[in-house]
């Protein structure tokens, strides 16, 4: 049976644990350097992903129950 | 030529000085990429969240204005609204992967020590995203930053003593969190 090799019970454990592992990161330099130009470019019309999909799904939910309505009296009609 | 300080910087960039901003932009991008790269746990939504806070910057920087707090603590707020929505939009609270972090080596290159290490670490930090999100921005900023309590505490608008005391259950919390995952993987 292998032994547990961090000690959890003890919040110095995990204080130091955390002091371990949580260490920065380096973000991709490539990265780092494409948004940089884009953010230096001129000022352009930026719609965020979000923004822009509550809108859009809202019109697919609004399209859908008007659909529906309108072929359900439809189909009434026709019988 | 010396750099100028960040109220310089932010008057010139409100006034649509691209330049002023790439200076924010370099000296904030580090810092803003780690914390949400913590809280979603993977490149491609840090690199992702990243760019719409640094947008989002950009096109409200006008709005700014100097409270007293410094103006990480105005990006960390756009930063942790964003991740906010993140989870809301896609519900990956449960399923953030944990494949890409820093840490995560080929499993089976590893003796069994290892392994057993590699899964206690994974445990911990499972557990610290099941965090409510200030105690998550806490350790982010306390482990990661490396800032003072302080520092955390004008970041996340409270007093010194609050910040102390929000670590202290902070550890507390997770210790119960970890307790739970290890008392789980017996059953």
């Amino acid at each position: 049976m292998l032994e547990k090799t961090m000690d959890f019970n003890q919040i110095g454990g995990i204080e130091k644990e955390l002091g371990v592992f949580m260490t920065p990161v380096d973000p991709d330099p490539d990265f780092v350097q494409s948004l940089g130009r884009r953010l230096r470019a001129p000022k352009s019309v930026s719609i965020e992903g979000e923004l822009l999909s509550r809108p859009v799904a809202l019109f697919v939910i609004l399209f859908g129950l008007v659909a529906g309505i309108v072929s359900v009296f439809l189909l009434r009609r026709l019988r | 030529m010396v750099e100028p300080s960040d109220d310089e910087a932010i008057v010139r960039a409100a006034r649509g000085d691209g330049e002023a901003f790439s200076v924010l932009y370099q000296r904030y991008v580090r810092r803003i990429y780690n914390y949400i790269y913590y809280r979603t746990g993977n490149q491609h939504d840090a690199e992702d969240l990243t760019e719409r806070v640094f947008f989002r910057a950009l096109n409200n920087i006008q709005n700014y204005r100097n409270r007293g707090l410094p103006f990480s603590a105005w990006l960390y707020r756009i930063a942790h609204n964003l991740v906010a929505n993140w989870y809301r939009d896609t519900k990956r609270r449960k399923e953030v992967p944990l494949e890409d972090h820093a840490y995560t080596i080929s499993r089976g290159d590893l003796p069994e020590s290892e392994l057993v290490k590699l899964q206690e670490i994974e445990q911990l930090m499972a557990a610290l995203r099941r965090l409510p999100n200030e105690r998550q921005n806490l350790l982010i900023l306390k482990f990661v930053e490396r800032l003072s309590n302080e520092e955390i505490a004008q970041i996340l608008g409270r007093t010194e003593g609050a910040v102390k005391s929000l670590y202290h259950r902070t550890l507390l919390a997770l210790r119960d969190e970890i307790g739970i995952d290890l008392n789980e993987d017996k059953d």
